[in-house]
């Protein structure tokens, strides 16, 4: 298994979720029957609430037409799932989850401070 | 003093295989070859003809094995450089005289001699590097597959397809397995180990962040991953001196400049026969030097002045080494030197012969994990790579996010395609290839740094296609076969394995791994698994059980009840419990590669031995059954501590790689599904109805009693009992068996009340039958209790039992009927029910044979077997019989 990478898929869809930075993740979709309307993402840290996503341990997105989309200002080294779906009489009705993954616990690094490698490309 | 040097080369280059006229992709290939990996043979064969001690590795990726081995462009490789040299030849004359003559002439003759010195070698670089190794010189090792990059694929086994395909090729070449493996750009997420592991490698190159953030911490640079392979982090200053553009030695003024090549100097016209398709491009001859920072004007270049510069930055590295110690690892793109830094091979060189001067010749990684690796702290490791920020920002963004969802979606149809029997072979091989091809992380650096994105989506695209065509039927394997010929010995269906299905009938060979197991009962957990090990055998399944042996007791294998019990040797102590568990799993990963296999199923008991049911599954693809008896949020409400959070993690792992998840109750399910989203079976615990007490407890009291039984802690709210004797009605006394960390402050409470505490201490089970069946009852009072095995028992022994009613306890009893339940943490109301049971002993001793029939019936262990055994296969559990009281007493005596 990968800590970074989670794919789901069922009759109505396809989801995958990646890690891309220590506090960003990168979610797609690709649709089935079913257009999903909200996009969910619960922190599973088991942290105390005050320490976890957005202060209440989950952050729920609005979807128009995109398939894809950038998760930012996350924690480090916390652990993330996600579930695509909708909002039925004031509950959300998840329609497929991936994950947990779980971001890097590195700190936070300036990109420039040490050299990427050179490339051969 | 001095380091010890572990010198890493990684090569590698994207397949690019023509099948026609010339492309220009297909040049980096021959500049490679000329630039570097002939250059670097050259320094490395003149150390060994000069008696130079030295040691390094090398990384040959297999598209690059591939090429390198392909005649057909091997022959082309020669023509390119042949040509280049009536360039050099030409251009030699036109600079006979004036600033450039020497840097031409040092191009003529040097391409003059790539060409002889391949022909001479029969076009064959792979038998240069082999002999290298061969004279112990050089360990050679290989990448993962097509330089795929491994954290962002989306299924197991197009990692291991990728390790599997690196992996063979390098034993088609070499004759055997390697013992490391190149990560692609170090990129690595906790669990990859378990995917090396399975494939036999011991060892990886990881980036310098990801050992400095390893889990329990590490000092040093190499940590052993929970999966058993090295990790080996890259030390930043001897990556600095060589790799930094603005410190580093590549950036010295006298060196040659990389970017002012004839190709774009020369008049189009003069050019025009080495270009491609009129395209201006590099041509290998570079008349400058690097002279100075942006805007200065380029001075010519001087080979002389360049070779002195490359002594005295091998004779600085040297010295950097011999003011160190320890392991200095220096892994870096083979294509640096040569390709980009021209003098890079000859400081290769110069620097093993400055470091003999001083007495050091560096260390191939496995000589040092051989000599040194039994020290190598265990820990995990974050997800990280070597690119910018040390994450996957590079390999995942807008500019390149396109191509993951496609590579995931083909990914699935491959697996899909491996169950068509019809599928021809080399369909599915070619299907394969072009799979492996598109998940190169060639095309998604390309396309982020923007150098040639056509190409790379290009490729992508095409492989892509080719891939849906073939699975579909529409495109014939030989029509690609030739161009995108990477692997040419792959077989898919050996690469992307299979996990052989569990039988649907007939007995099953199961193997359990458990922390605890009698007579070590830390917890209910190694009674648990004692006892559903004696109930599936008793049904006709073949167990093991590995174990740890008891403290200071010598490792061995008895035969338990028709069981076979391997009790492994504890490791010593380390300090930090966590990487005890990690080398514990270790050892039982070991002892499990040694028995008869193959197993149907590894079930772990808990995070504790997690690793080594993640590390079996993928060694034998097993399935893997995690039986999850409590939680460590559970246990302690909310995750606080790092080693909460660890073991947070651990379980999070665990649920996460098993293919069936079972817990011990309602409570305890709804617990792991909220807090790992897994689906959980629940199986309850099960209970052996005990014998009668021969003898009565050794002590007597001024009068009743009431029994507890466990460890003493927190949650096992022991300290609402003693309080609870305080509330009462009636005097009674309260006898606590087991240990904990909380004795001393349960001690202290307890002299509130003098005379009426007693504690016992550890007891035996037959002490325990006895002091339980003569008990007034037995009281659990827990706060926090995924199932409550103790409660259980008491039922069992007939006697009347008082619960907590919380998790899996407030499940097992029903109230008034079979037990009493309290609010957990309510004195009052265990007072209220003790004083119930002594002044209502005709009622009590009613409940308490109402708990027998319970635990009986309910919780016998030939039904929790069968219901095992169901979600072993991934059935539903069968229908079976009640089981009576009478069966329960026949099983456990079987």
């Amino acid at each position: 298994m990968s800590a970074t990478t989670a794919v789901a898929e069922n009759a109505a869809m396809r989801l995958g979720v990646m890690v891309r930075t220590n506090t960003e993740l990168f979610v797609y979709w690709q649709p089935g029957r079913h257009p999903a309307s909200l996009l969910r993402v619960s922190d599973l840290t088991g942290r105390p609430p005050e320490e976890s996503l957005d202060g209440r341990g989950r952050r729920d997105v609005v979807l128009s037409q995109q398939v894809s989309l950038y998760l930012k200002d996350l924690l480090p080294g916390h652990m993330y799932f996600v579930e695509l779906g909708d909002e039925r009489d004031g509950a959300f009705q998840p329609v497929i989850g991936a994950g947990p993954v779980q971001t890097p616990w590195l700190p936070t690094t300036d990109a420039s401070t040490f050299p990427a490698p050179y490339h051969r490309s | 003093m001095a380091a010890d040097l572990a010198f890493i080369l990684h090569a590698h280059l994207p397949y690019v295989r023509p099948a026609g006229k010339e492309i220009l992709e297909e040049r980096w290939l021959y500049e490679a070859v000329a630039e570097s990996y002939l250059p670097l043979l050259w320094g490395l064969e003149r150390l060994q003809a000069d008696g130079v001690p030295f040691r390094m590795a090398l990384s040959l990726s297999g598209p690059l094995l591939s090429m390198l081995s392909d005649q057909g462009l091997m022959a082309r490789c020669r023509a390119h450089l042949a040509h280049i040299a009536e360039l050099a030849e030409r251009e030699a004359k036109r600079h006979a005289s004036g600033p450039f003559a020497a840097a031409a002439a040092c191009h003529r003759d040097r391409y003059i001699a790539l060409v002889h010195d391949l022909d001479r070698r029969g076009h064959d670089l792979v038998t240069g590097f082999r002999r290298l190794q061969d004279a112990g010189l050089v360990e050679l090792f290989t990448a993962a597959g097509t330089h795929a990059y491994l954290p962002l694929l989306g299924t197991d086994s197009a990692r291991m397809a990728h390790v599997e395909a690196a992996l063979s090729e390098y034993e088609r070449h070499f004759g055997r397995r390697p013992a490391g493996l190149w990560l692609p750009e170090c990129a690595y997420a906790p669990g990859l180990d378990h995917v090396l592991s399975a494939a036999g490698i011991r060892w990886f190159v990881a980036d310098t962040a990801m050992v400095a953030a390893a889990y329990p911490p590490v000092d040093g640079p190499v940590a052993l991953s929970p999966g058993g392979v090295a990790a080996l982090a890259r030390d930043t200053q001897a990556s600095r001196q060589v790799w930094d553009a603005k410190h580093g030695y590549p950036g010295e003024y006298a060196y040659r400049e990389f970017y002012k090549d004839v190709g774009y100097e020369l008049p189009a016209a003069e050019i025009a026969p080495w270009l491609v398709d009129g395209v201006r491009c590099d041509t290998g001859l570079k008349f400058y030097r690097v002279t100075g920072g942006e805007g200065v004007t380029k001075e010519p270049y001087r080979p002389e002045v360049a070779l002195e510069r490359v002594r005295d930055h091998a004779r600085h590295f040297a010295e950097l080494l011999t003011s160190r110690d320890g392991l200095v690892v220096a892994p870096f793109d083979a294509e640096l030197f040569g390709h980009w830094w021209f003098e890079g091979p000859l400081w290769i060189e110069a620097l093993f012969r400055e470091m003999a001067a001083s007495g050091i010749c560096g260390v191939t990684p496995s000589a040092w994990l051989a000599e040194k690796g039994a020290g190598v702290p265990v820990a995990r490791l974050p997800a990280g790579s070597w690119g910018d920020g040390g994450d996957y920002r590079v390999w995942l963004s807008s500019q390149n996010d396109w191509l993951w969802p496609e590579v995931h979606a083909a990914e699935r149809e491959m697996e899909a395609l491996l169950d068509r029997a019809e599928m021809p072979g080399p369909t599915i091989n070619q299907a394969a290839r072009e799979l492996l091809l598109a998940e190169a992380s060639d095309w998604p650096f390309i396309l982020y740094f923007q150098t040639a994105s056509n190409y790379a989506r290009e490729r992508v695209k095409r492989h892509l296609d080719r891939f849906k065509g073939l699975v579909s039927g529409q495109y014939s394997p030989t029509r690609y076969r030739p161009e995108d010929g990477v692997f040419p010995t792959l077989n898919a269906r050996a690469l992307f394995r299979r996990r052989p299905p569990v039988p649907s009938d007939g007995p099953l060979r199961v193997l359990m791994l458990s922390w605890e197991f009698p007579p070590n009962n830390v917890g209910g957990l190694g009674r648990h698994v004692h006892d559903l090990g004696v109930a599936l055998t008793a049904a006709g399944h073949r167990v093991h059980v590995i174990t740890v042996a008891d403290p200071g007791a010598r490792p061995g294998v008895e035969e338990l009840r028709g069981m076979r019990v391997h009790r492994v040797a504890r490791p010593p102590e380390t300090g930090n419990f966590l990487a005890w568990v990690y080398r514990l799993n270790g050892v039982m990963v070991q002892e499990a590669t040694r028995l008869p296999g193959p197993f149907d199923v590894v079930h772990s008991h808990d995070w504790l031995t997690g690793q080594a049911g993640m590390a079996l599954k993928a060694r034998w693809g097993t399935v893997l059954t995690a039986t999850i008896h409590a939680t460590e949020k559970g246990r302690n409400g909310t995750i606080r501590e790092p080693i909460q959070q660890a073991i947070h993690e651990e379980e999070w792992l665990l649920t996460s790689a098993a293919d069936r998840v079972i817990t011990v109750s309602q409570a305890m399910g709804r617990e792991v599904a909220e807090s790992f989203r897994v689906s959980p079976t629940v199986i309850y615990n099960g209970v052996d109805l005990p014998e009668p007490a021969a003898t009565p407890p050794p002590r007597s009291f001024d009068g009743p009693y009431f029994f507890y039984i466990g460890r003493l802690v927190p949650e096992k709210g022991v300290h609402v009992a003693i309080e609870a004797l305080g509330r009462m009605a009636n005097r009674a006394h309260l006898v606590i068996a087991g240990k904990g960390p909380m004795e001393g402050e349960l001690q202290r409470l307890a002299q509130a009340h003098p005379d009426q505490v007693h504690f016992l201490g550890r007891v035996s089970e037959a002490e325990k039958d006895s002091w339980l069946q003569f008990a007034a009852g037995g009281l659990v009072p827990s706060l926090y209790e995924p199932f409550g095995i103790v409660a259980l028992e008491v039922m069992a022994a007939g006697v009347p039992v008082i619960v907590g009613n919380t998790g899996g306890l407030a499940e097992i009893v029903t109230h008034g009927s079979d037990g009493i339940k309290a609010s957990p943490g309510d004195a009052g109301e265990l007072a209220a029910a003790m004083d119930w049971i002594l002044a209502q002993p005709a009622d009590a001793a009613a409940l308490g044979a109402a708990g027998r029939a319970t635990a009986a019936g309910r919780f016998g262990w030939q039904a929790i077997a069968l219901e095992t055994a169901a979600v072993y296969r991934g059935t539903p559990a069968p229908a079976h019989a009640p089981v009576t009281p009478d069966d329960m007493v026949a099983a456990t005596k079987r």
